[in-house]
């Protein structure tokens, strides 16, 4: 591990080299604070609690070299096109840069700004790196400040006071991982001001049998009154590494959904964080988690509360087929302050193969003394009477297995409020049920 | 159309079918007593394929063919429909989709053409109306949030859509007030006919006075132990099971 951590010092090294002239602006000394926490932090082994149930060994076992931009014309139209969405600004990015000519962020509404961090950080050198590292709050800082030190390119979004962005914002993220394993550090910033509103939708997809690390972080601050819907598509190959690091900010009265559908991806880590910080907002976390193969999802997430009166809502479930293992850890932390909090948090999970397997925990930590909170947990397989039934009305065993399991994930695809996105996720979903059973047939 | 033959089953290790013989025919309704735990239930379960009893000896012939040997939806599709004494509950799954899906998948095995939405939902309306039942019912999950009433009511709306050739109605009037169980009982008899056949397990007189029996059979301990007319039924409700209790442990010592 020592060796790895070393690695990723050298690698920064070379990438400094790399800037040139940009290494002078205020960012870089951001980037060089983040290295230098880094080189005193150590990669997480399985020793550390909150990775203590994974193969970090996985991490270490590959060099992964820095992802290149993509040479001009090898991503076609078509290769985008089972991932796009209707009616959508659209920002592509190709191995963690920007890909101007793939993407669609003409005619932006007033207010409304979209474009690429490396633009935004080339264009107002001063003030964009203030708004950085607000947000990231999480207990599983590694990775974010991997990130942050190697932080050149993602998504800034800046939704200024009183303005509603009635179209959603498609953030696309494709690997091209060719001959060696590669890495992207994907930085993105969402801001959104005083009762604006916005609808985000990022996407993360491999296109190569490589192996590939995806490490990406996504700050949302909000202002006061502000509504945000999210929704996260993780579509990694099942050669591919994913780790996220979500956290959001909230301000007064401001709501938040976020939807994560995670497909994809060998490795899959995905830290939540929402930080309750204004009176009366609101925070919705939901996962739906399919697993097929030896496919491994960590789930953490955190809800904390500093404010009274927030509600919190959270819902992660999870299909398992084959030897998959998933992770569960839900925590809500309301602070002396919080009072009159109301937390849900639940975690449900269905197993289809006797080698999956689950670990699931709540941790509630609570110093205020009024306060509704519950939380709850269920591992089970599909219901035999529930099969027998829809069988006993001449449905097929196939058929009824598949419409049991689409009930399931329905609860939370049913969620999704853009129409369009949940005809695609409704395929996708259905090709994941297809696989499943395919290798349960086989198996 | 129906013939069991010295059927023997078990669930886990405990046999609980020790030996059924019955035979039925088509325009014939069948009613089937006993105590509590005779086999009654079991019997339903098996003819419909449940997975967790095994039959362990005697045949079952539907139609001229071996019954046992076919999936539970291969059943439904050959027109064996059970009426389930306990509906389950299908959270996720719309009511109205489920027997638009049910409807489908045996007209595609029976090779007959699918039917739209459209025209379902005018068949829905008509069904409706048998059972007395809001089309609103249909918006929510399979039995979830129904009243026992409610969920036998359904159990016959789906029984008048699926239009079976042999019905098994298993303890449907358990638990019903008067109205659900006249609604419940006007339903099978409307949907009675001289090409099909009825098999009634209950627990109670009662509902044979709405739904007249051609035969009267009396499980006890696995075995049908007495047959007779509608007769047959008015006795039991006057003098109980315990006198063809009697009558059999003495049949079993002599035998």
């Amino acid at each position: 591990m020592a060796t790895n951590h070393n690695a990723w010092l050298e690698k920064f090294k070379t990438f400094e080299a790399s800037l040139n002239g940009q290494s002078s602006q205020p960012i870089h000394q951001i980037r060089k604070a983040a290295i230098s926490e880094f080189e005193q932090t150590s990669l997480p082994t399985s020793a550390d609690e909150a990775w203590k149930t994974v193969n970090v060994s996985m991490l270490s076992q590959s060099d992964f070299s820095l992802a290149q931009p993509h040479a001009e014309g090898s991503i076609t139209a078509e290769t985008l096109a089972p991932y796009l969405l209707p009616d959508t600004i659209q920002l592509v990015f190709i191995n963690g840069y920007f890909a101007k000519d793939l993407s669609q962020i003409s005619d932006l509404p007033d207010g409304v700004r979209a474009e690429s961090l490396a633009e935004a950080l080339n264009n107002n050198p001063d003030t964009v790196p203030e708004q950085f590292s607000h947000v990231v709050g999480s207990e599983q800082l590694t990775f974010t400040t991997l990130n942050t030190a190697f932080l050149q390119d993602g998504a800034y979004i800046h939704i200024a006071k009183n303005t509603v962005c009635e179209r959603p914002i498609h953030l696309l993220f494709l690997s091209q991982a060719e001959n060696t394993p590669t890495v992207t550090h994907t930085r993105n910033l969402i801001i959104a001001e005083d009762n604006s509103q916005l609808t985000l939708i990022e996407t993360y997809a491999g296109i190569n049998e490589q192996t590939y690390l995806t490490n990406s972080v996504t700050e949302f601050l909000a202002g006061d009154n502000a509504q945000i819907d999210h929704y996260k598509l993780e579509l990694e190959t099942l050669q591919g590494i994913h780790i996220a690091n979500q956290h959001a900010k909230l301000g007064r009265s401001t709501n938040i959904t976020s939807h994560a559908f995670s497909i994809g991806g060998a490795f899959v880590r995905n830290d939540v964080s929402a930080h309750l910080a204004g009176e009366g907002c609101e925070a919705t976390v939901n996962g739906l988690y399919l697993l097929e193969g030896n496919q491994h999802i960590d789930n953490y997430t955190l809800l904390e509360h500093a404010e009274p009166h927030c509600p919190s809502h959270e819902l992660y479930k999870g299909i398992l087929g084959d030897r998959s293992r998933a992770i569960f850890r839900g925590k809500i932390l309301v602070h002396q302050k919080a009072q009159h909090t109301d937390a849900y948090q639940k975690n449900e999970n269905l197993l289809l193969s006797d080698n999956a397997r689950v670990n699931t925990k709540p941790q509630l930590e609570i110093y205020a003394d009024q306060v509704k909170c519950s939380h709850g947990a269920i591992i089970g397989q599909l219901n035999d009477d529930a099969l027998f039934y829809l069988q006993a009305r001449g449905i097929s065993k196939t058929e009824a297995q598949s419409m049991l399991l689409k009930a399931f994930a329905d609860d939370i695809v049913d969620r999704v409020k853009i129409a369009s996105l949940r005809q695609h996720l409704e395929t996708i979903i259905q090709a994941k049920f297809d696989r499943l059973y395919h290798a349960k047939e086989t198996a | 159309m129906l013939e069991i033959k010295n059927l023997h089953a078990r669930v886990e290790n405990t046999e609980i079918l020790h030996g059924i013989n019955l035979t039925v025919n088509p325009g014939e309704i069948h009613a089937i007593m006993g105590p509590n735990g005779s086999g009654k239930s079991t019997l339903a379960q098996v003819l419909s394929g449940h997975e967790a009893y095994e039959v362990t000896q005697g045949e079952v012939m539907y139609q001229g063919q071996d019954l046992l040997a076919l999936s539970p939806d291969e059943r439904a599709v050959a027109g064996v429909f059970l009426a389930f004494q306990y509906p389950v509950e299908i959270p996720g799954v719309n009511s109205a989709y489920f027997l638009r899906t049910a409807l489908n998948s045996m007209r595609r095995a029976r090779g007959d053409d699918e039917v739209d939405a459209v025209d379902f939902l005018a068949l829905l309306r008509e069904k409706l109306k048998l059972v007395e039942m809001d089309e609103k019912f249909l918006s929510r999950p399979v039995n979830q949030g129904f009243s026992g009433g409610e969920k036998k009511r359904h159990e016959i709306l789906q029984m008048a859509v699926l239009d079976p050739v042999l019905s098994i109605l298993d303890e449907t009037d358990s638990g019903l007030d008067i109205d659900a169980l006249r609604i419940v009982s006007n339903g099978v008899s409307a949907l009675h006919g001289p090409d099909k056949a009825s098999i009634v397990i209950t627990h109670y007189q009662r509902l044979l006075n709405h739904i007249v029996p051609d035969f009267v059979h009396v499980i006890l301990d696995g075995r049908i132990v007495r047959s007779g007319d509608k007769n047959l039924a008015l006795e039991l409700e006057e003098k109980g099971y315990d006198w063809i209790k009697k009558d059999h442990a003495s049949d079993a010592v002599t035998a």
